[in-house]
């Protein structure tokens, strides 16, 4: 089958995902570029019989070397060399988009122009004649409305034509006027003397670049154009030459040529009336950024976020939660030998792996909110709105996104830094962002709070505990600001788009994507960290015992079994016997008691006896439990480090599940499940009885600041390597997070106990 | 010419001038907020400025927007 590339380039908000997702529908995956962490999409779709392979490119304004994202889609479609490049235009915002696809027209790449959201520049009373344009620009031009899925056939099919006929189109001669083109020429003449570059690039593209002064174009020119090559002299006098004429820097100049061209155009090509009616968005904003109502809405909303996120998902979880236990149950039951790989299987794999599996309605209904806030359009608002406070500490309102996605997982958070714009923003939003609590830590509150609380508080502590987070990083951000860092803040420049309807099918491929990593997660690293752990949890085993345990059971057994016989032997050939035993068993005590009292307290004595066996024996096996654990690796990994650990609180066991889920948090839940629970099958239900019994809720909150604030996972630790270049942050990161954590913990803890 | 944070909301104005780095100039300009070009103040100090270019809006800071020198229409 013949295969062609096509990418998809556009502004942020021109609706790119929506004729992604409509042109590919379920078959994309994600990746990253190479050696950068700009998400990478891409898709693919059968189109009679030729298949086209989509990748979707990070929505940009411009081709300059401003931002990692402008630079990784340029050289995508310098290096890659896709069939054809379509460019996303949002209809309602023509001039402003085209000012990307005049750079794209300047690569002299191939090229088709989509107007979108065609419907909301009608309402706009925005009228174009995307024929006329067509002809003016010399570029095919398809009308879509890609969220209702207009327009998408005729787009596949001018696709599907555009690669098969291999039409070379011939695109308009921008005219940057006398002076600049003659800088150009000039410029030109010398580049043409290298045969690498006219093979590869378009020689007037790269002069246009030389004279914008472009640094990634100048580094890759080094290559072929030593420093002392006069190729550089010539642009050096090109470039002084045009700014004494026009007074102005030459790619501002070149900048309004462009706009010129593309006013000059759409003059032709498009009819504005004025629009019927008062733009609801205009009206929307009005309420959600008001200077009072702005940031009560704003937590409103982030409160109503986890709502849904838990109260929803409670029943989904629990659900799974059972399926998971009797699972277990099930397998011991019916598998008879006692194995070690059975206990790997009942003991290790599926509460490890179940433990993650069983958050996932969660973390469904957790994107879905965020993915609701960002295709709404209020994501930016949100941005807007704390950008007040976050300049006060010393941060950009732009942080707040990166942060926001943090509370989903701090590695796309970490990621996502990379929309800010000084470095300063970049590296003290990553050292804090690990405040902002991940879906990895949901399930540690998903345990330790209902463990401690009653079901009214529940929501209110988990909400105080994200908020807790947000108010160190920010205090924190102010201290850091202090000491390491003393600029000025970045600039303040985002686009609020307008309010929009998200479409479900956006919000399932969004939310599927989310919830495919995460399961990934549970699938991969969870399992063989289970598989590492039950390994840790089970050897070395106990052989010695420090007492006969099956022995002292025995005892147990025996004299409480006697003690019970002769209770028995003496009662059980009365004749009321049977009478009284079946009138207490329906809990008729007074009629039983009138019977006969004597029999009644004996049978009586025998169920307090039962009952105390019960106990004891339950009691040696527990001290039985914690020798195994003890012995095991992981056990003396615990009880080596619980002196540092009691000044706060925690026992080895604590420890033990703290030290475990230095991977991945949420293996603390999988950790402390299996601690509790070697050699017996327990629910959630029963571990978080087994915590309320061997904790009380300080040690609960201890616990929650702890994971909240203490050293983020290996993977965030990674990220932050990566993105800052530099082990200096990384560091500082884990030490200065889990030292605060400490000493937050130390104090919570001592005043909470005189309290 | 007077700073953008000069005008009362609703004014339209039209961009003059941008005393600022190259960088915020390029982002500005990619934006569609180039020299000549017409927008509409939406939202005014204290705090950032909205304004509205074809049918998109901008948050600019106050520094930003103090940056941009323009002219009544």
């Amino acid at each position: 089958m013949k295969e062609f590339k096509i990418a998809l380039a556009g502004n942020p908000n021109a609706g790119k995902s929506s004729v992604f997702n409509a042109l590919t529908g379920a078959r994309q995956h994600v990746a990253n570029y190479p050696g950068v962490t700009v998400e990478k999409k891409e898709g693919e779709y059968i189109y009679k019989n030729v298949k086209f392979k989509v990748i979707d490119l990070p929505g940009i304004y411009s081709l300059t070397a401003y931002s990692v994202e402008e630079i990784v889609a340029r050289n995508f479609i310098i290096e890659e060399k896709p069939d054809v490049v379509i460019d996303i235009i949002d209809a309602s915002n023509i001039e402003r988009n085209l000012y990307l696809a005049i750079q794209l027209m300047e690569l002299n790449v191939p090229l088709i122009l989509v107007l979108n959201m065609m419907d909301e520049a009608k309402k706009k009373g925005i009228e174009i004649d995307s024929s006329y344009l067509s002809k003016l620009l010399n570029v095919p031009i398809v009308e879509t409305v890609a969220n209702k899925e207009k327009g998408i056939d005729k787009l596949k099919e001018e696709i599907y034509n555009f690669c098969i006929n291999k039409k070379k189109l011939k695109l308009p001669k921008l005219y940057y006027g006398d002076e600049i083109e003659e800088s150009l020429n000039k410029i030109i003449k010398i580049l043409n003397t290298s045969p690498n570059i006219i093979k590869k690039l378009n020689p007037k593209w790269l002069a246009i670049k030389l004279l914008e002064d472009d640094e990634e174009v100048k580094k890759e020119l080094l290559k072929i154009f030593p420093e002392n090559h006069n190729l550089w002299q010539i642009v050096r006098e090109e470039i002084e030459n045009l700014r004494s004429i026009f007074n102005e820097e030459p790619d501002i100049l070149i900048a309004e040529r462009r706009y010129g061209f593309i006013s000059g155009a759409c003059r032709e090509s498009i009819k504005k009336s004025t629009p019927p009616r008062l733009d609801i968005s205009d009206k929307i904003d009005a309420i959600l950024t008001n200077k009072f109502a702005g940031i009560p809405i704003f937590l409103f909303l982030m409160y109503l976020t986890f709502q849904l996120t838990f109260s929803l998902g409670q029943k989904p979880v629990e659900l799974l939660d059972s399926f998971f236990t009797n699972l277990s149950f099930y397998i011991s039951k019916f598998w008879h030998s006692e194995s070690l790989i059975k206990s790997l299987i009942v003991d290790g794999v599926i509460p490890g792996v179940g433990s993650v599996i069983v958050f996932l309605p969660n973390i469904i209904l957790l994107f879905f909110a965020i993915g609701i806030l960002e295709s709404t359009g209020y994501m930016a608002r949100a941005a807007f709105i704390i950008d007040k406070i976050m300049h006060k500490i010393g941060l950009h309102g732009k942080s707040f996104i990166p942060m926001l996605v943090g509370f989903g997982c701090n590695v796309p958070g970490i990621m996502a830094t990379r929309t800010l714009d000084t470095e300063k923003d970049r590296i003290l939003t990553i050292l804090v962002l690990p405040l902002m609590s991940c879906g990895a830590r949901v399930p540690i509150y998903m345990l330790i709070i209902p463990a401690f609380f009653p079901k009214q508080f529940q929501a209110p502590i988990m909400w105080l505990i994200y908020m807790t987070g947000i108010l160190i990083a920010l205090i924190l951000v102010k201290i850091l600001n202090k000491i390491i860092f003393k600029g000025v803040p970045a600039p303040f420049l985002m686009e609020l788009p307008p309010y929009r309807v998200p479409t479900f099918k956006n919000l399932y491929l969004y939310v599927r994507e989310k919830s495919y990593q995460y399961l990934k997660k549970a699938g991969t690293i969870i399992l063989a960290l289970s598989i590492i752990l039950w390994f840790l949890s089970t050897f070395p085993q106990t052989k010695n015992f420090s007492k006969d345990y099956n022995k002292i059971e025995n005892e147990i057994k025996i004299t409480y079994s006697t003690q019970i016989n002769n209770i028995f032997n003496k009662i059980k050939d009365n004749k009321d016997y049977k009478l009284i035993l079946d009138l207490i068993k329906a809990g008729k005590n007074d009629e039983a008691k009138l019977i006969n009292n004597d029999i009644y307290l004996k049978i009586l004595k025998i169920k307090y006896l039962k009952l105390k066996m019960k106990k004891e024996i339950e009691k040696i096996n527990a001290e039985k439990h914690a020798e195994i654990v003890a012995n095991t690796f992981i056990g003396k990994i615990g009880h080596f480090f619980e002196p540092v650990f009691k000044p706060i609180g925690f026992d080895w066991k604590i420890v033990t599940a703290i030290i475990a889920s230095l991977p991945a948090k949420e293996v603390f839940v999988s950790q402390i499940s299996i601690i509790n629970a070697v050699g017996e099958k327990e629910s959630t239900k029963k571990l978080i009885e087994k915590l309320r019994e061997r904790y009380s809720p300080l040690i609960g909150i201890c616990i929650l600041l702890w994971v909240l604030i203490a050293s983020p996972c290996i993977a965030t630790l990674a990220v932050t390597k990566q993105e800052t270049g530099s082990w200096k942050w990384v560091f500082l990161q884990f030490f200065g997070l889990t030292g605060l954590a400490y000493v937050i913990v130390f104090i919570v803890y001592n005043i909470g106990k005189i309290i | 010419m007077s700073p953008l944070i000069m005008f009362d909301k609703g004014t339209k104005v039209k961009i003059k001038k941008i005393n600022s780095g190259i960088n915020l100039k390029k982002r500005l300009e990619g934006m569609g907020l180039g020299i000549d070009k017409t927008i509409e103040i939406v939202k005014t100090p204290p705090g950032p400025v909205i304004i509205k270019v074809e049918n998109s809006k901008i948050a600019l800071g106050f520094g930003e927007a103090s940056k941009i020198l323009v002219e009544k229409v």
